[in-house]
C-alpha cells in the first residue's frame, strides 16, 4: 500500500505533538490525562524555588510549580502552582518552601489544614506558615505553664496547712521549742537586771582605761616614736645578724655533712679508723722500747758514748 | 584596489541577495497552495526520511551523555538521580537539537544546494521562469518552509530517543536506575527547556534550508560551481547553527 505525502506527513507531526506533551506532562510530574488547577503563594523569599520544582503534601508529590515571580512593588515572590485535579488542598493549609537546591533541589511543601475543611477554589493563594512571635511561643507553652504553677501552689497551701497544724497543737515541737526560747529569754533579761549595777561599773573602767591609754599616746607620743624607731632598727640588725647565723649555719652544715661523709683530713681523720690504729700500734711499740730501755739501758747506751776518756 | 573592494564587499552583497531571496519566498507565501503537493514531498524528504539518522544520533548522544555524566559524578555526596537532572536537560536544551542540526546540515542541506545548483547549471530554473513559473515560490519556498516545519518535528523525535538511550544505557549499564534517572529529570525540570529546544529546531530548519537555497540557487559555473555550492551550504549551515545557537541561549535563557 502506497502512503501519500500528506499521511506521512500528518502522522508525523501529530505523532510528535503527542510525544511532546505526554513528556512534557511526564517530565512536569503531572498525572498524563488528568486536569489540575492553580494556586498561589507569596513568599518573602523564594529560597531558589524554580519553574518545574515539585510540589509536595505530606511527602507525596500533588503538583509542580508553574511560575516564580518577584513582585518589585510589594518585594514578595508570588509563585503560581499547579495541583493535580484529584488532590484536595482543605483551607487552612499552609505552604513553605524546604530543601537545598545544590543536592536534593528546592519544593514547595503544603502543610494541609483541619481535614474537615472545605478545599480551596482553584486559584485560591495559600500562606505560609506563621513565623512565631516570643509572645506566640509562649501563648503555646501557657497551658503546661498554668499546670505547673497550680501544683506549686497546691504543694505551697499544703506545707501552710501542716504548719498551721503544728502550731495549734499544743504538743507539737515547734510549740515546745518556741516556749523554751521564750522562757531563756526570760532568764537572760532577769540575770540583766540584776548585774546591772556591775555591769554599768565595768563599762565605767573600761572607759577609764581607754582614756588613760589615749592620753598617755597623746602624751608620750615622741618618746615612743623613739622607741618604736630604735626598736625597728634593733630588729634590722637582728635581722641581718639572723641571715648571718644562717649562713654560718649553712657552712656549718655543710662542713658537718663533709666530716660525716668523710672528706678532707678531718673527715678521714674522724671517720678512718686506719690512723688510730697506726697510732695505738706505734704508742705500743714506743711503750716497748721504753720497757726496753729502763730494763736492758746497756743496749742502747753501749754505743751512746759521749766523751770516751779511756 | 577594486578586488580588495570586491573582498570586503562580498559578504554584504551576499547578504543582500540571501536576503532578497528569501523576501521573495516569503512574498510567494500566498502561492503555497499552487505547490501544495511540493511542499509535502519536501516535507516528507526532509523530515520524514530524516527520522532514522537523527534518532540514531540521538540515542547514542543521550546514551553516551548519560555515561560520561555518571563518570565524572562519581562521588557518595552527590545523589545519583542527579545524572538524569543533566542529561534530561542537557538533551532538551542543546545536544539533540544541535547534534540534529549538523546532521541535517549535511544531510537536507546539501542536498538541496546539489539539487537547486543542478537545476541552475542546467538552466531549468531559467526554463521555469520562461514558462511563467515563481521559481522561488516553486523551488525556495517549499523546501525552507519544510525545514522550519519539520524540524521540531525533528526535535521531538531525537530528543524522546535520545533521553530514552540514556535512561537505557544508564539502567541496563548499571549506572543508575529508571526510577532515579526520571526523579532527577523531574526535580530539576523547567517547562520552558522544551519549548526552548523548539525554538532551536525552527531557528535551526530555517538556517539549514535557506542557506542551501540560496547557495543552490545562485550557483555558477557548472558542475564545479554545484560542488562548490554544496560543499559551502553544509559549511556555512554549521557556522550558523553554532552563531545562532549562542544568540538564542544568551537571549533566551
Amino acid at each position: 500500500m502506497q502512503y501519500s505525502n500528506e499521511l506521512k506527513v500528518g502522522a508525523a507531526l501529530i505523532l510528535s505533538v503527542i510525544i511532546f506533551f505526554v513528556g512534557f506532562r511526564f517530565f512536569q510530574d503531572l498525572p498524563l490525562f488528568q486536569g489540575s488547577y492553580m494556586l498561589n503563594a507569596t513568599f518573602e523569599e523564594a529560597s531558589g524555588l524554580g519553574e518545574g520544582n515539585p510540589v509536595e503534601m505530606k511527602g507525596v508529590s500533588v503538583g509542580t510549580v508553574e511560575s516564580v515571580r518577584l513582585d518589585q512593588n510589594d518585594q514578595v515572590v508570588r509563585v503560581q502552582m499547579r495541583i493535580n485535579e484529584d488532590i484536595r488542598v482543605p483551607e487552612g493549609s499552609t505552604v513553605r518552601v524546604t530543601g537545598f537546591s545544590g543536592v536534593t533541589g528546592v519544593r514547595l511543601v503544603i502543610k494541609p489544614g483541619p481535614a474537615d475543611n472545605p478545599p480551596v477554589t482553584a486559584g485560591a493563594t495559600l500562606s505560609p506558615p506563621p513565623q512565631g512571635t516570643v509572645l506566640e511561643r509562649l501563648s503555646d507553652q501557657a497551658p503546661a505553664l498554668a499546670s505547673k504553677a497550680d501544683s506549686v501552689l497546691n504543694s505551697t497551701n499544703t506545707t501552710m496547712r501542716a504548719l498551721s497544724d503544728q502550731l495549734s497543737n499544743p504538743d507539737s515541737d515547734v510549740r515546745t521549742t518556741l516556749q523554751a526560747f521564750r522562757r531563756t529569754m526570760e532568764d537572760v533579761e532577769s540575770i540583766t537586771e540584776a548585774e546591772k549595777e556591775t555591769i554599768r561599773q565595768f563599762l565605767d573602767n573600761l572607759e577609764a582605761v581607754s582614756g588613760d591609754l589615749r592620753e598617755f599616746t597623746g602624751t608620750r607620743g615622741d618618746s615612743l616614736s623613739l622607741a618604736v624607731d630604735r626598736l625597728n632598727r634593733s630588729l634590722t640588725r637582728l635581722d641581718r645578724s639572723l641571715a648571718s647565723f644562717e649562713r654560718s649555719t649553712a657552712t656549718l652544715d655543710t662542713l658537718t655533712t663533709k666530716l660525716n661523709e668523710g672528706e678532707g683530713t678531718m673527715g678521714r681523720l674522724i671517720n678512718d679508723p686506719s690512723l688510730y690504729n697506726r697510732a695505738d700500734s706505734a704508742a705500743a711499740r714506743t711503750n716497748r722500747l721504753l720497757l726496753d730501755f729502763q730494763e736492758n739501758p746497756s743496749r742502747y747506751l753501749e754505743d751512746m758514748t759521749l766523751v770516751k776518756v779511756f | 584596489m577594486s578586488s580588495l573592494l570586491e573582498f570586503l564587499f562580498s559578504p554584504l552583497r551576499a547578504l543582500g541577495r540571501y536576503s532578497i531571496l528569501m523576501a521573495r519566498a516569503a512574498a510567494s507565501l500566498d502561492e503555497i497552495r499552487t505547490y501544495w503537493s511540493n511542499l509535502f514531498d519536501q516535507m516528507v524528504r526532509i523530515g520524514i526520511d530524516s527520522i532514522p539518522i537523527v534518532s540514531l544520533a540521538g540515542a547514542f548522544s543521550g546514551a553516551v551523555l548519560t555515561v560520561q555524566t555518571s563518570y565524572q559524578l562519581e562521588s557518595p555526596f552527590i545523589p545519583r538521580s542527579i545524572i538524569g537532572s543533566i542529561v534530561v536537560p542537557s538533551m532538551m536544551l542543546e545536544l539533540s537539537v544541535v547534534v540534529m542540526g549538523f546532521i541535517l546540515a549535511g544531510r537536507v542541506g546539501a542536498r538541496i544546494a546539489a539539487e537547486l545548483g543542478t537545476m541552475r547549471v542546467s538552466e531549468q530554473i531559467d526554463a521555469l521562469e520562461v514558462m511563467g513559473l515563481n521559481s522561488v515560490g516553486f523551488l525556495v519556498l517549499p523546501r525552507v518552509l519544510a525545514g522550519v516545519l519539520m524540524f521540531p518535528v525533528l526535535y521531538v523525535a531525537s530528543c524522546a530517543i535520545g533521553i530514552g538511550g540514556g535512561v537505557a544505557v544508564g539502567h541496563f549499564g548499571g549506572f543508575i536506575t529508571a526510577g532515579e534517572f526520571m526523579d532527577g529529570a523531574r526535580q530539576f525540570f523547567k517547562p520552558f527547556d522544551p519549548f526552548f529546544g523548539l525554538i532551536k529546531a525552527v531557528t535551526f530548519g530555517f538556517i539549514v534550508t535557506s542557506i542551501a537555497c540560496y547557495k543552490g540557487y545562485y550557483t555558477t559555473s557548472g558542475a564545479e560551481g554545484v560542488g562548490d555550492s554544496t560543499t559551502e551550504a553544509a559549511v556555512l549551515s554549521c557556522v550558523f547553527i553554532l552563531v545562532a545557537d549562542l544568540i538564542l541561549a544568551v537571549t533566551l535563557l
